[in-house]
This record gives structure tokens, C-alpha cells and sequence, in this order.
């Protein structure tokens, strides 16, 4: 029963085996029961990990990531963002590739789909809200971070504005992660992000029951709090 | 309406079906990402290894056959060899045997998935028949990925007899988990 092919089992699980060596131990495999329930067994194995929560931005990077080949136009048109800033300039366009995005935009919003309901936290309570819109938002240049944008249907009609980051840069200072509803260049203040550790957060911010006008969510790193115009550089953003 | 097997997914994503492949992924995204989690404890290394996994699957590189065992199994040894050679290609110098993690960890999320956790529950069962010594042995060689030969370099033990060891206890947990199914299937059986 056992010989000496047996042995081989464990440099077979450690998957450095040459390919002919390979064959010659499937071969085994088929003739001995003990190795091949060996093999099975470890099949069961990873049930032992403590479940891990996956990040909730994960499935969008991998999925977009497993159809990227196929989904390349082999064009990438350069376009910008159009926005009006407090340093007087009235145009800062920002150019950036918008393939990607178009990419892992289309992807999300294929993979929550249109019913996809979920609970926001409301006054402490939890309410049934729709999720109408979701766009993932893009880095620009060599910014680190990553993070989806949503517009959500309360139940009053109201639209509200969920931004969510994730492994954003940290902060010094008294800087701060401002967000930007944009309309054909002119921004609109829509809240804050300030990451914990690991660059996690969410901002809210309800601005009606109309969308329309609303063409582009910008996130801009702002030296101070409160500002009414941009002041520094666009590092998130994503067309609406 | 009956629940599509994992093998029905599978030849629907050979067949290009993006539906199927985003199908198959919610179906295991939690229970890979953990295994891939314990093995290179690192989060980002295990989502690298999660990508590489799903672009195997779709650009069908290795292939399942039904006649080697079930899918989850051939799907979880694929997972394993794409996080083993991720941390290869890493050179990632070896931890300590003693800071390589325990087997079992006692602390686990109570909010596991109904059927992982009764999956764990048996396999602990079976895991805790096993000495310490078989334990570090799982740990070492399927979790953490190390060779025998660097098992050997680390404890001093020598070479063939740490591959009889870790054969030994990955028989052991054979067989003891073998015992718990059957136990457990006579169990449902009489109706108790
Ligand atoms: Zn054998």
C-alpha cells in the first residue's frame, strides 16, 4: 500500500514539482486511495481561516480588472474637468484618462444594479433608501486613494450625495478632503472627508430632488475647512 | 428555483459569460479572501492573489476536471499555488516558525456564513485530535506555504523526517475528519 510514490505527496502539495514529476504522481494519484483522500481533504482546509471581511471596493477593482482585456478600445481620449477656483482662475482644466474610470464605472453600476436598496443611518435610524447612481471616482495623476460616489433616493425624494474612500493619503495639518458637486465648471461645496487610519471615510450630503444640472463629483484637498471655492488640487473625481 | 451548481458556473464562464463569472465570485469572494488572509496576513497581497485567481478563471488557464475531485477543492488548491508563488515571486523571507500563527485561533466572528461554520466546526473537531507538533505542521506547510526544506532549516529537524511529519499529520487529519463525517452522516440519517 504505501511506497515509495507516496512520499512525493508533500512536494506535490508544495506545487514545485517539475511537470513530467507531476504526471508520474497524478498517475499515483489515480492507483492510491490514501493520497488521494489526502488531497481531497485539503479541500476543506481554508474553512479553518477566521472569516475576513472582504473591503466593500474590492469586487469592482478585481471584476474590472478580470475584464479589463478584452474591454480595451486601444483609444484613451484625454479629457478634463472644467472648474472655477478661488485663485481667480476661472477654468483649471485637469487632464486625466478617462478610459479606466469608464471602465470600473460601468462595471459597478452593472454589479449593484438598479434595485439595490441599503440602509444609511438616518437621525440614529435606519431608513430604506435606493441607491440610484454609483460611479467609482479616480485618482488623479499619482494620488493614492480610491472611492465611490453614490446618489441616493430618500424616501422624501430628497438626493443625497454618499461619497465613501478608501486608502486615502493621510492629512496634515489642518487640511482636509473636500467634495465638490460640479455644474458645467462652477463647484458646490458637498461635504468633507476626514480618513482615519487606513484612509477610510464617508461623507453625506443632500441637495435636492434634482440631479440635472450636476455633471461631475470632484474630491480637492483643501488646506483649511470651509472653503467656498477650491483652493488646491483635484485628487478624486468621477463624471456624475 | 434550484441553486445553479459551481460547475454549471464553470462552463458558463468558459463560455464567456461575465454574469456567471460575477456569479461564482460572490459565492466564494468571503471565504477565499480569508483563506488568502491566513495564508500571507496581509490584505493587500490577498486581493492581488484574489485578482490573479478570477483572471485564471476567465481566461480559463488550468482547467477543472470533474474527475478530480469537486470544484471548491480544485478552486481552493488554485487559490493556494497563486498565493504560493505571489509570496515566492515576493522572496519574502520566512517569519519565525513561532510567529507563523496558530492553526486554530480561538477567537473567530461569530457572523460566519451558516455553512463555513459547521464546515470549521467539524474540521477544529478533527484538527484538535492532532499534537501540537501535527498542528504546527498544517500551519506551517498549507497555510503558511513554507517547503519542508525550509522547515527543516528553521526547526533543525532533519529533512525527511519533517516530510514524514508533515505527511503523517496531514494523514491524521484525514482520517479523523473522515471519522467525524461519518459520524456526523449516521447522525442525520437516524434523525437525531
Ligand atoms: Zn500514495
Amino acid at each position: 500500500m504505501k511506497n515509495q510514490d507516496c512520499e512525493l505527496l508533500v512536494d506535490y502539495l508544495e506545487g514545485s514539482m517539475a511537470p513530467e514529476e507531476r504526471d508520474k504522481f497524478e498517475a499515483h494519484l489515480l492507483a492510491c486511495a490514501d493520497c488521494r483522500e489526502v488531497i481531497e481533504m485539503t479541500g476543506d482546509l481554508p474553512y479553518l481561516a477566521e472569516m475576513t471581511a472582504p473591503p466593500a471596493e474590492m469586487k469592482g477593482r478585481i471584476l474590472s480588472a478580470v475584464f479589463a482585456d478584452e474591454d480595451e478600445t486601444g483609444t484613451t481620449p484625454e479629457e478634463t474637468i472644467v472648474l472655477n477656483r478661488q485663485d481667480g482662475t476661472t477654468e483649471r482644466p485637469v487632464q486625466r484618462s478617462w478610459t479606466k474610470y469608464g471602465l470600473a464605472a460601468a462595471l459597478v453600476l452593472s454589479l449593484l444594479g438598479n434595485g439595490y436598496a441599503f440602509l444609511a443611518l438616518n437621525g440614529g435610524e435606519a431608513v430604506q433608501e435606493e441607491e440610484i447612481r454609483s460611479v467609482a471616482l479616480e485618482p488623479a495623476g499619482a494620488f493614492n486613494g480610491a472611492g465611490e460616489a453614490s446618489i441616493i433616493e430618500g424616501e422624501d425624494g430628497e438626493l443625497t450625495l454618499a461619497v465613501e474612500t478608501s486608502e486615502l493619503e493621510s492629512l496634515s495639518g489642518e487640511q482636509v478632503y473636500q467634495v465638490w458637486l460640479i455644474a458645467d465648471g462652477d463647484p458646490m461645496p458637498a461635504g468633507y472627508l476626514s480618513p482615519a487610519e487606513g484612509g477610510e471615510s464617508t461623507a453625506y450630503f443632500t441637495f435636492g430632488e434634482n440631479l440635472d444640472s450636476w455633471d461631475t463629483v470632484a474630491i480637492t484637498l483643501e488646506p483649511r475647512y470651509g472653503n467656498e471655492l477650491p483652493e488646491g488640487e483635484v485628487v478624486l473625481s468621477a463624471p456624475l | 428555483m434550484e441553486k445553479i451548481s459551481d460547475t454549471q458556473l464553470y462552463s458558463q464562464i468558459q463560455a464567456r459569460d461575465r454574469a456567471a463569472l460575477e456569479q461564482l465570485y460572490d459565492r466564494y469572494e468571503r471565504i477565499l479572501f480569508s483563506f488568502l488572509v491566513k495564508m500571507t496576513a496581509d490584505r493587500e497581497l490577498a486581493e492581488e492573489a484574489l485578482q490573479e485567481v478570477f483572471i485564471k478563471l476567465w481566461k480559463g488557464t488550468g482547467v477543472f476536471d470533474e474527475g478530480k475531485g469537486t470544484f471548491s477543492s480544485w478552486l481552493f488548491t488554485m487559490t493556494r499555488n497563486t498565493a504560493l508563488d505571489l509570496l515566492r515571486k515576493r522572496k519574502q523571507a520566512a517569519v519565525p516558525l513561532e510567529e507563523a500563527g496558530e492553526l486554530v485561533n480561538g477567537d473567530a466572528s461569530v457572523i460566519e456564513e451558516v455553512e463555513w461554520q459547521e464546515k470549521r466546526k467539524q474540521i477544529e473537531a478533527a484538527v484538535l485530535k492532532l499534537s501540537a507538533e501535527q498542528r504546527e505542521m498544517i500551519q506551517l506547510f498549507y497555510f503558511k506555504g513554507y517547503t519542508h526544506e525550509t522547515i527543516a532549516e528553521m526547526s533543525g529537524v532533519p529533512l525527511g523526517t519533517v516530510k514524514s511529519r508533515i505527511r503523517l499529520a496531514l494523514g491524521k487529519l484525514k482520517k479523523s475528519l473522515h471519522h467525524l463525517q461519518e459520524r456526523g452522516a449516521a447522525h442525520e440519517e437516524s434523525g437525531l
